[in-house]
């Protein structure tokens, strides 16, 4: 019976003490901390409820991302909500032209904190508004003066 | 000329229902009207909670209705009003479609003879699809909830009154309503008030044509819409002229044409534009003895 108990106790100590976990590095989080170089606060529009705060800035690894704090909510329940980052508080599309005044950053999925990353290369300099935009309908449910 | 009905238009963006058709009058026992309607709309024009103008993506809905009457008792008529089939689509996403919600509508008779006034209760029963996902033809990533129901219960009740004018072919109809909701997915509506007059007149003893006036407002003070696609805080005026031209028998032709404005409560929450039906409908007759 001894033998036994020892048995289990090698066992259960031995299984504890396995290599640690694998961490999974997510490229869609900033890495470290975000350094913000602009912020605004949302202004609602067409009474969807949109609130909360968007902050852009680069990681610890000089990567961009535009950031929604715990506060970030708007109305999702319709359909899909896209974040643009503007060169102004107005949604001008110019499919002509390739609309150099608009940056699609990405839908929007979830209230509270999300994290969005700018593609490498870009410059966000010139934007200076974040929109929340209903594209299927084709109107605004949003906007954030990033300064 | 009780007879005269407007085709139902159901579940207009954002599945709004008016209460087309209120009158004081009940079938008379064994007396009945059944309707088969096709309705088209198409519109850019959007208003916000705000009563704001918006010009957006074109919005099209078609809507195939069902709608019956029938005398059960001479003080006591039963209506229907069944969406056979909704289609809903932005001209930037795919059209989707599906069965309305139910409408079940008791309607008894207060007063008969010389001053007609009933009531009814209207239970709508949210058999449709609450949510009907259109997906973008533009952007793969994007789509937008287009229900042809909207999830809730919800009960209409209706206090009507009409007057006729003995052999002259002319009536007139005034109806209030209370829209009692309840919610969906835990998303409470706010209720609504709806009001409405009508009037009709028979030319040359062939054809009835009417016009009517509606409007629709929330009880409660909507700021933030609860969910846009459920007529939350929807508010409008609408008018509309209506044409009924017997066919064959006791087969009519029902041609409608509706539009808005904001002369009784502004349009807020709702897509703005002409409304085209056309229907058919029977009128059925008790057999005299």
């Amino acid at each position: 019976m001894k033998k036994v108990i020892l048995f289990l106790f090698v066992i259960i100590f031995a299984a504890c003490g396995e290599d640690e976990k694998p961490v999974i590095i997510d490229s869609s989080l900033p890495n470290g901390v975000l350094t913000v170089q602009r912020t605004g606060t949302f202004v609602d529009q067409n009474a969807s409820g949109s609130a909360g705060r968007a902050s852009i800035g680069p990681d610890t690894q000089g990567t961009t991302f535009l950031a929604f704090n715990n506060e970030f909510r708007t109305k999702l329940s319709t359909g899909t909500v896209t974040v643009w980052l503007s060169t102004s508080d107005t949604f001008t599309a110019s499919p002509g032209t390739g609309s150099p005044n608009l940056l699609l950053v990405g839908p929007v999925r979830n209230a509270g904190e999300n994290f969005f990353k700018i593609p490498t290369g870009v410059d966000v300099g010139k934007y200076t508004h974040v929109i929340l935009w209903c594209g299927a309908v084709s109107v605004p449910f949003g906007n954030a003066r990033l300064q | 000329m009780r007879s005269i009905r407007i085709i139902q238009i159901f579940a207009l963006l954002f599945l709004v229902h008016e209460a087309n058709g209120q009158s004081g009058w009940t079938k008379a026992k064994g007396e009945g009207f059944f309707q088969t309607s096709f309705s088209t709309f198409g519109s850019k024009e959007y208003f916000n909670l705000g009563g704001e103008k918006l010009i957006t993506n074109q919005f099209n809905q078609q809507s195939m209705v069902f709608y019956g009457e029938y005398g059960f008792t001479d003080k006591f008529t039963l209506i229907a009003n069944l969406p056979l089939q909704n289609f809903n689509g932005f001209e930037t996403t795919e059209t989707v479609s599906g069965l309305g919600d139910l409408r079940l509508e008791f309607k008894h008779a207060l007063l008969k003879k010389y001053f007609p006034l009933a009531i009814s209760i209207a239970p709508e029963i949210p058999i449709g699809k609450a949510n009907n996902f259109a997906n973008s033809i533009v952007n793969d990533f994007e789509r937008i909830n287009l229900p042809s129901g909207d999830g809730e219960f919800n009960v209409w009740t209706t206090l009507a009154t009409s007057f006729a004018l003995g052999d002259f072919p002319f009536y007139g109809s005034l109806f209030g309503s209370y829209n009692y909701r309840t919610e969906y997915d835990g998303i409470s509506f706010s209720d609504q008030m709806a009001v409405g007059v009508e009037f009709g007149y028979k030319i040359a003893n062939i054809v009835w044509v009417n016009a009517r006036l509606n409007g629709l407002t929330s009880v409660d003070e909507i700021i933030e819409v609860a969910d846009f696609v459920r007529g939350d805080g929807t508010e409008y005026t609408s008018y509309s002229f209506g044409a009924s031209i017997p066919v064959y028998k006791e087969f009519h032709l029902n041609l409608t044409y509706r539009n808005y404005n904001d002369f009784l409560f502004q349009r807020r929450n709702i897509y703005s534009g002409g409304v085209f039906g056309i229907g058919v409908y029977y009128d059925l007759k008790p057999e005299t003895k």
